[in-house]
């Protein structure tokens, strides 16, 4: 072989990938996808939330790179701890300045996704520019924790009113927790008004550890921990500068995941049938589909009124939001995307199926019981683009539709309190 | 193919001859390798990492004290299995109970349950008495849980509402273990608005479930599991007949085992600290006393009005009531008797002396926000024969006492006759 023939062959060699990475990038962006190392890793995030969201994946560069662990709390039932920082922080309880107004937003992970990042952003930026708090400044305070469902907010609002907490106003964001989760609680044989199964049969009952266990359980710990070592690998190495290598990474966290799923499910059903009917279950309920979900819209409703009883009890302004959800039919027309991304247990759509319709019922009569009760699961009904990445939870642009749409009730409500108020000072 | 031949045979020859040389270095340190003690070599390997594996939690042993308790997700734990169930089907009967029955639901720690079922009867008596209750029955529901203390009482009125309870009155009888087990958790690191240190360290300490303790835990189990596939390997294919591959194969089992260890240890690790410094205890908090003491009286303080809250929204009338309790100076003469069998620890003692009054500032504060509160502190001022029979608890002679102070305020503090519904 001639050195001439080397060299080409070298060159070609090198040209290759930089043309198949030129090309792939030039027929993404034809399909309006356009490429870049940022949000490969925004998107690396995504697809681990579901291990995040379980607390078993470390990212670097992330606010919650120290391991979240999960506990047993006596009031809540679980509870999270990020390395050294505890959920309920005695910053908490600081007011920084008379002119401050302090939302205080509890729900699941949805309520806490919305509270941490660009829902609570443009919520403050709606409420600011609106006269009514002219001169205030706006500190929206997260407690949605993820899995939460009533009555575990309103044992944490009663909680924190019980440590001295007093904000200005409550907003509570929930529904999907509480159908979805309730309904698998019912269907592990758990009562559905119990904490959500994974957390509270780990925590709550007194565990098992058979050798079978322990296999499936390092089967789901091996993914997550496999998941972890890429994910961070990817993120410190150049890779993901690359389009095709970036896609590359995605496409083998996207499998892994799925083999988590998998193998997590197999761990919750041997790890149910080993732990038995010991009374972590709860008492005796009601197993049929409808007898359950119809003591959880009403418990979503006693829940409700409980706090809204507690806040007004200190002069603290109440919002109850139902939070919009993919599998509620008709509640957005669903992309391909969406649809491929969006699949969650059944037990979940057949408790979001069942259940919202009941909510929305539910949510009218505590409208009539005066309620400041805003039904939006149906924010994203005109939306044609994208919103959810998950089967329950959506990125920014979602986030900022629902935002809006609190916006609006927020104030709604406040005009109302100040036109009926007799000048109480507040 | 006659190259590669030789190579194999040349392979083949140089393993039998490394066999050889092996056995025979052995042979010539005393120590000639045999089959037999390959095996048992190996099975020695092993055998520590067969043994039990820790469980996550360990269920109580029928010999613990507070065994028979349960965990609850909202309010610690409960007193046994079966009282979950109780309150369903108390619940359902409420629901389906005939119109004239006024439901009173006492609650509280281990006084008012003693008080509810002593004196239940007797202040029930004295209520219907009243003309307001003319043709109704009124009964008592005994929701007093052996030392139970704000905020557990006002996360079991909203857990018995949810199960959709109905009383028509609610008696909060409270005060002792706030300034007692309050200051003992202090002591103790825990946090002081926790349920009581010694149930919820039995039952709040979930052991190796997160973290470093369960990837410890998995890795043991998986260091077991690949010790058991080279074993059963080496088993099959006869590697303890060789010199050569018995020893790779102990080697390999002794580099797990070494792995193993190293888990077994860090698991251990992370047991610990999460004993010695768990997340069970709580958050941090102030441990000065008097901190404390803050802490717990405005806790107190707020789960009352929390419940009068839960209460007035559902038309339920709430009175709450200071119990009295003997190391309360000044609240009672004391009987010799009562005396001697009533010494408490000094940290009880000391949070009684200090936190009452505290606890009867902050009653005042208490009806300031409309909450019908009786200080019951100084019922038995006057009562000069024995009434306690320990520390804390009076006999059914002080719960009298104290239900005729109790139904005297309760009728006086019923807004309309309409009320009672």
């Amino acid at each position: 072989m001639s050195p001439k023939s080397i060299a080409i062959a070298l060159t070609s060699l090198l040209a290759a990938p930089l043309a198949l990475e030129l090309g792939y990038r030039a027929w993404t962006r034809a399909g309006g996808y356009r490429y870049s190392a940022s949000s490969a890793r925004n998107e690396i995030a995504l697809v681990l939330s579901p291990l995040r969201n379980a607390r078993v994946v470390r990212l670097p560069r992330d606010e919650e790179a120290e391991l979240t662990v999960q506990f047993l709390h006596p009031y809540l039932g679980v509870e999270y701890k990020s390395g050294p920082r505890w959920t309920i922080s005695a910053e908490l309880f600081s007011k920084r300045s008379e002119a401050e107004y302090t939302v205080l937003i509890l729900g699941g992970s949805v309520s806490g996704l919305f509270a941490s990042g660009r829902g609570a952003q443009h919520l403050r930026e709606l409420l600011r520019a609106d006269p009514l708090f002219a001169g205030r400044t706006v500190r929206c305070i997260n407690q949605g924790r993820g899995g939460f469902k009533q009555p575990q907010q309103l044992m944490l609002l009663s909680y924190l009113f019980a440590r001295g907490f007093l904000p200005d106003m409550v907003l509570e964001i929930d529904g999907f927790n509480e159908v979805a989760l309730s309904n698998d609680n019912r269907a592990r044989g758990l009562h559905p008004l119990y904490p959500s199964f994974i957390p509270w049969a780990r925590l709550g009952s007194s565990g098992a550890a058979s050798p079978e266990l322990l296999d499936a359980q390092l089967a789901t710990w091996r993914e997550w921990r496999g998941a972890e070592r890429l994910a961070v690998s990817a993120a410190e190495s150049p890779w993901l500068h690359s389009a095709l290598l970036g896609r590359w990474t995605l496409w083998r966290l996207r499998r892994m995941r799925a083999r988590w799923a998998e193998a997590q499910l197999s761990y919750m059903d041997l790890f149910d049938s080993e732990v038995g009917d010991e009374p972590w279950r709860g008492p005796p309920f009601d197993e049929s589909l409808d007898g359950a979900l119809g003591q959880v819209a009403w418990a979503w409703k006693e829940s409700s009124l409980a706090m809204r009883a507690q806040c007004a009890e200190r002069g603290i302004d109440y919002v109850h939001v139902l939070q919009p959800t993919l599998h509620d039919q008709g509640s957005k027309p669903v992309t391909e995307e969406e649809l491929r991304t969006g699949g969650v247990l059944e037990s979940w759509s057949e408790g979001v199926r069942s259940g919202y319709p009941l909510l929305r019922k539910v949510g009218e009569e505590l409208r009539e019981e005066g309620v400041d009760f805003l039904d939006l699961s149906r924010a994203f009904s005109g939306v044609e683009e994208s919103l959810y990445y998950d089967g329950c939870h959506f990125g920014d642009r979602g986030n900022e539709i629902l935002a809006e749409r609190i916006a609006e009730g927020v104030l709604a409500a406040l005009e109302r309190e100040a036109a009926g108020r007799t000048g109480d000072g507040r | 193919m006659k190259r590669g031949l030789l190579v194999l045979l040349g392979a083949l020859l140089g393993l039998a001859l490394a066999e050889g040389a092996l056995r025979a270095w052995l042979a010539a340190k005393g120590a000639p390798h045999r089959a037999r003690d390959a095996e048992a070599a190996a099975a020695l390997l092993i055998a520590p990492m067969l043994g039990p594996i820790p469980k996550p939690r360990s269920p109580l042993g029928d010999e613990q004290p507070w065994s028979g308790h349960v965990l609850h997700p909202y309010y610690g734990f409960e007193e046994a299995a079966s009282t979950l169930g109780q309150v369903v089907i108390e619940a359902r009967a409420q629901a389906e109970a005939e119109p004239d029955e006024y439901r009173v639901l006492v609650l509280g720690g281990s006084v008012a349950g003693m008080f509810a079922s002593s004196a239940g009867d007797h202040l029930a008596a004295l209520l219907e008495r009243d003309p307001r209750f003319a043709g109704r029955r009124v009964v008592c529901f005994n929701h007093g849980r052996g030392s139970f203390k704000q905020p557990q009482m006002l996360m079991l009125l909203g857990w018995l509402l949810q199960l959709g309870y109905r009383p028509h009155a609610v008696i909060e009888i409270d005060g002792f273990n706030e300034a007692a087990i309050g200051s003992s958790n202090r002591e103790q690191g825990l946090h002081p608005l926790f349920p009581a240190f010694a149930p919820w360290a039995m039952l709040g300490n979930p052991g190796i479930s997160e973290g470093d303790g369960l990837d410890g835990l998995l890795e043991i189990h998986a260091e077991r599991r690949r010790a058991e596939a080279i074993a059963r390997t080496a088993a099959q294919r006869g590697h303890h007949h060789s010199a050569l591959l018995s020893r790779w194969t102990l080697r390999r089992l002794a580099r797990c085992r070494q792995r193993w260890f190293a888990a077994t240890k860090r698991c251990s690790e992370a047991l610990a600290r999460e004993q010695d410094l768990g997340t069970w205890r709580g958050p941090p908090f102030d441990s000065e006393p008097i901190a404390c003491r803050i802490q717990v009286t405005r806790a107190w303080l707020e789960s009352s009005r929390s419940m009068q809250a839960l209460c007035r929204a559902r038309g339920i009338h709430y009175l709450h009531v200071l119990q009295p309790t003997q190391h309360d100076p000044g609240s009672k003469p004391l009987a010799p008797a009562e005396i001697a069998s009533g010494r408490l620890s000094d940290t009880w003692e000391e949070g009684i002396r200090l936190g009452y009054p505290m606890l009867r500032a902050a009653g005042r504060h208490l009806r300031g926000f409309g909450v019908n509160f009786l200080d019951a502190s100084g019922v038995f001022e006057r009562v000069s024969e024995p009434v306690y029979v320990d520390g804390c608890h009076f006999d059914r002679h002080g719960s009298r006492i104290l239900a005729e102070r109790i139904a005297e305020v309760f009728l006086a503090s019923l807004p309309e006759p309409g009320s009672t519904r």
